[in-house]
C-alpha cells in the first residue's frame, strides 16, 4: 500500500517547510516594527572617550526629518571595530540583518574599505563621512598588490567604484594632498603660481630647505590605506610648481605595532640636525603622533634641541587638541569647517567647549543622518521604504544633496568641489586659520586673535 | 527474500513515479526559478552576490536543513507521489498512456534537476536577505521568492498541526507494540497520548 508511506512524505514536506529563522528571519514574527540605520563611531585616540560620530548621531535625533520618522526608522549608533578583520566581522552582520536600512561609516579608511564589498552585495547605501582614502571606494582585491592611486584614477582604468557609497568628506587624492602641499610650500617660503606671497623664509640667503615625510603604515588599524595614497601623491613629482617632492630629505613609513621610536626620533635627530626650522610632515593618525611628540619632547633637553623649533604638518587624522601639548608648532590640514558646525549643529558647541575637543566630522556625521531621512521620507511617501529606494534616491539626487550643514555634489560616489582648511595653535587650541580654495590658493580668513597679542 | 522486498516495494513506490510528468513539473519550477532570478536582478541586486552569500552560510550551515529537506522531497517524495497517482484505478483506467515509468535519461535529468533546484532554495533564501525588508504597511522582505515562497507554504501546517503530530509519533512509536497503522490512526484522532505512556 503506498499510503503506508504517507508518514513519510509528509515528514518530508514539513521538513521542507521549516526554514532557518536566524539566518531568514520571517518578518511577520520579528518584534522589531521599524527599519535601522546603523552608525559607527570610535573613540579610539580621545582621552575624554568622546566620538564625534557618537555625538553628532545623538544630536540628529532631534532633526525634524528624523522625528518624522521615528515611527519607521531607527537611528542605532554602534561601535566601530578597530581592526579590519573585526569590520569585515560586523559588516557581515549587517549584511545579514534584514533591518538595516543604510549604514554612516566606517571611521577609518581601512576598515571602510574593507566593509563596502560586503554592504555591496546585500546593496546597502552607505555614507562615508570620515574615512578619506582613494582606496576606499574602489573595487579590487584586498589581498593582492594595491594599485597605485594613479592607475585607480586612470581614464581607462579597469578599476571599477562601489555604486552604493557616497562619500561627504572630500578624498584626500587630491584634495588633502594639494592641501599639505600648499601649506609646506607657504610654510618653506616658496613661491608658487597660486601663493604669489609667500610667508618670507628665515634666511634669504640659506641653502634649499629639507623637509622630512613620515607615513604611518600601521597594519592593525588599516592606516596604511588612508595614508599610502597621501604619501605616495606628495613623493610623486606631478606639477613641480606645487610638488613637496624635491623638499622631502627623507621619508620614513612607521607601523605603531612594530615601530622602534627611539630608533625613529635618532633619525629625525639626524636629519634636521643642521635645520634651524625643522619641518617634518606627518601623515597619520593622532595615536602614533602623540607617541612620536612625546619621545622628542623627552629627548629634547638631552640634544639640546627646543621642541618650538619643530613644525609639524598634518593629516586631518591629527585634529587633536592634545597633540598641543608637546610643544612643537602644528598645522593640521582638515576638510571640517568648525565655523559652520557650530552654527549648523544644534547644541554642539557647549559639548564642544565642555570637553575642550576640536569639531571634526561632526558636521559630515550629521548631514549623513539628515540625508538618509530625507531619501527615506521621500521613500516612505512612495510606499517604498526600503534600500533599492534610499540607492535611487541617492543616485538621483547625488549632484544636489541637501543637508543641514552643506550642500553636497557628488559624483561616481565621491565629493566634488570641496573647500579644505589649515588649522594651527591658537590661544591653547587647534583653530583654522587658513582656507585653500579649489584653486589652491591661500585665504587667511581667520587670523588667530591671541596669537596676535 | 529481504532485500527482494526492499527491491519490490522500491520499483512500486518510488521508481515507479519516474515518468515523462515528472520532466514536465521540473520544467515548471525551473522557469518559477528563472522568473525569481529575473525578479531580483530587475530589482537591481546581484544574483552572483547571493549565491557567493548562500555559499558562505551553507558551509557555516545556515540553510543547510531546508535545502537538504528539498533535495530530499525532490529526489525521493515527488516521485513517490507520482507512483501513488498513478497507481490511482481511476487515472490508471481513464488514462492508460499516461505515467509510464522510464528509466535512464528521464532519472538523470530529475536528480540534475533536483541538486539545481536545492541549490536554488538556499540562494532564495540570500536573495530574500540581501533584499532587506521594507517598511510600509509593516515588515516585508524588498524582494519575496516566489519558489520559496512554494517551500515554505507547509509552514503554518507545520507549526499548527503537522508537528505536534510528528511529535506524538515519535514518542509513541518506541511504547507500543501495536501496528504502525493504529498508532498512526490514534495520533490523528488527538486521543491523549501522554495516558498511553504513562
Amino acid at each position: 500500500m503506498p499510503y503506508r508511506l504517507s508518514p513519510f512524505l509528509a515528514l518530508l514536506l514539513c521538513l521542507s517547510a521549516c526554514s532557518d529563522s536566524h539566518w531568514h528571519p520571517d518578518p511577520a514574527s520579528s518584534d522589531a516594527k521599524s527599519l535601522k540605520i546603523a552608525v559607527f563611531w570610535s573613540s579610539a585616540g580621545n582621552e575624554q572617550n568622546y566620538s564625534a560620530s557618537q555625538e553628532a548621531a545623538k544630536l540628529a535625533q532631534d532633526t525634524p526629518e528624523v522625528k518624522a520618522l521615528q515611527d519607521f526608522v531607527q537611528l542605532e549608533p554602534r561601535e566601530d571595530a578597530e581592526s579590519v578583520e573585526q569590520a569585515i566581522e560586523y559588516a557581515r552582520r549587517i549584511r545579514d540583518d534584514p533591518e538595516v536600512l543604510a549604514v554612516v561609516g566606517h571611521s577609518y579608511s581601512g576598515t571602510t574599505r574593507a566593509a563596502l564589498p560586503i554592504y555591496e552585495q546585500a546593496g546597502i547605501p552607505v555614507l562615508i563621512p570620515t574615512a578619506t582614502s582613494p582606496y576606499v571606494m574602489y573595487k579590487f582585491d584586498q589581498h593582492a598588490d594595491w594599485p597605485s592611486v594613479g592607475e585607480l584614477e586612470d581614464r581607462e582604468s579597469r578599476y571599477t567604484t562601489f555604486r552604493n557609497a557616497f562619500r561627504l568628506i572630500p578624498s584626500d587624492v587630491p584634495s588633502q594632498v594639494e592641501a599639505i602641499e600648499t601649506t609646506t610650500l607657504r610654510l618653506l617660503g616658496v613661491k608658487t603660481e597660486e601663493s604669489p606671497n609667500p610667508s618670507p623664509p628665515a634666511n634669504p640667503s640659506a641653502k634649499k630647505p629639507k623637509i622630512m615625510l613620515v607615513c604611518d603604515v600601521t597594519r592593525r588599524n588599516g592606516a596604511f590605506v588612508y595614508t599610502r595614497p597621501i604619501c605616495e601623491s606628495l613623493l610623486h613629482e606631478r606639477n613641480p610648481q606645487r610638488s613637496i617632492a624635491t623638499y622631502v630629505a627623507r621619508y620614513k613609513e612607521i607601523d605603531a605595532e612594530t615601530v622602534d621610536v627611539w630608533e625613529m626620533v635618532t633619525e629625525i635627530h639626524a636629519v634636521m640636525r643642521k635645520e634651524e626650522a625643522k619641518r617634518i610632515v606627518f601623515v597619520g593618525y593622532s595615536e602614533l603622533a602623540r607617541v612620536l611628540l612625546e619621545e622628542l619632547q623627552e629627548r629634547s633637553e638631552s640634544v639640546k634641541d627646543e621642541m618650538r623649533k619643530y613644525t609639524f604638518i598634518m593629516s586631518e587624522a591629527c585634529l587633536s587638541n592634545e597633540l598641543l601639548d608637546f610643544g612643537a608648532t602644528l598645522y593640521v590640514t582638515s576638510p571640517f569647517n568648525p565655523s559652520r558646525v557650530v552654527k549648523c549643529v544644534p547644541n554642539l558647541e557647549k559639548v564642544l567647549k565642555e570637553k575642550n575637543i576640536v569639531p571634526s566630522a561632526e558636521a559630515y556625521v550629521y548631514d549623513a543622518v539628515v540625508i538618509l531621512a530625507k531619501a527615506a521620507g521621500a521613500c516612505k511617501a512612495k510606499s517604498q521604504l526600503g534600500r533599492e529606494c534610499v540607492l535611487d534616491y541617492l543616485q538621483e539626487n547625488g549632484d544636489n544633496l541637501p543637508g543641514q550643514c552643506e550642500q553636497y555634489w557628488i559624483g561616481k560616489g565621491e565629493r566634488k568641489a570641496a573647500p579644505y582648511y589649515v588649522y594651527t595653535s591658537c590661544g591653547g587650541e587647534l583653530k583654522p586659520t587658513w582656507e585653500i580654495g579649489n584653486d589652491n590658493d591661500i585665504y587667511e580668513k581667520w587670523p588667530c586673535q591671541q596669537r596676535a597679542k | 527474500m529481504k532485500s527482494g522486498l526492499v527491491s519490490n516495494a522500491l520499483n512500486k513506490y518510488w521508481r515507479a513515479g519516474f515518468v515523462i510528468e515528472l520532466i514536465f513539473i521540473d520544467a515548471v519550477a525551473l522557469l518559477i526559478c528563472a522568473f525569481d532570478v529575473f525578479r531580483f536582478w530587475l530589482g537591481g541586486h546581484s544574483f552572483s552576490s547571493a549565491v557567493n552569500v548562500a555559499i558562505e552560510k551553507l558551509r557555516e550551515g545556515e540553510g543547510a536543513a531546508v535545502t537538504a529537506a528539498v533535495l530530499l522531497f525532490l529526489v525521493v517524495g515527488l516521485p513517490m507521489i507520482l507512483a501513488l497517482i498513478a497507481s490511482l484505478p481511476a487515472i490508471h483506467e481513464r488514462w492508460p498512456n499516461l505515467f509510464h515509468p522510464r528509466s535512464g535519461g528521464v532519472v538523470a535529468s530529475h536528480l540534475l534537476f533536483s541538486i539545481f533546484v536545492a541549490s536554488f532554495t538556499a540562494i532564495a533564501i540570500a536573495m530574500e536577505v540581501l533584499a532587506g525588508y521594507e517598511n510600509n504597511d509593516g515588515l516585508k522582505y524588498g524582494f519575496r521568492s516566489s519558489w520559496l515562497g512554494l517551500v515554505f507554504l507547509g509552514q503554518p501546517l507545520w507549526a499548527s498541526y503537522i508537528s505536534p503530530i510528528i511529535r506524538k509519533f515519535f514518542i509513541r512509536l518506541p511504547h507500543e507494540k501495536e501496528p504502525l497503522s493504529k498508532v498512526a490512526k490514534e495520533i490523528i484522532t488527538e486521543e491523549p497520548f501522554e495516558q498511553h505512556v504513562a
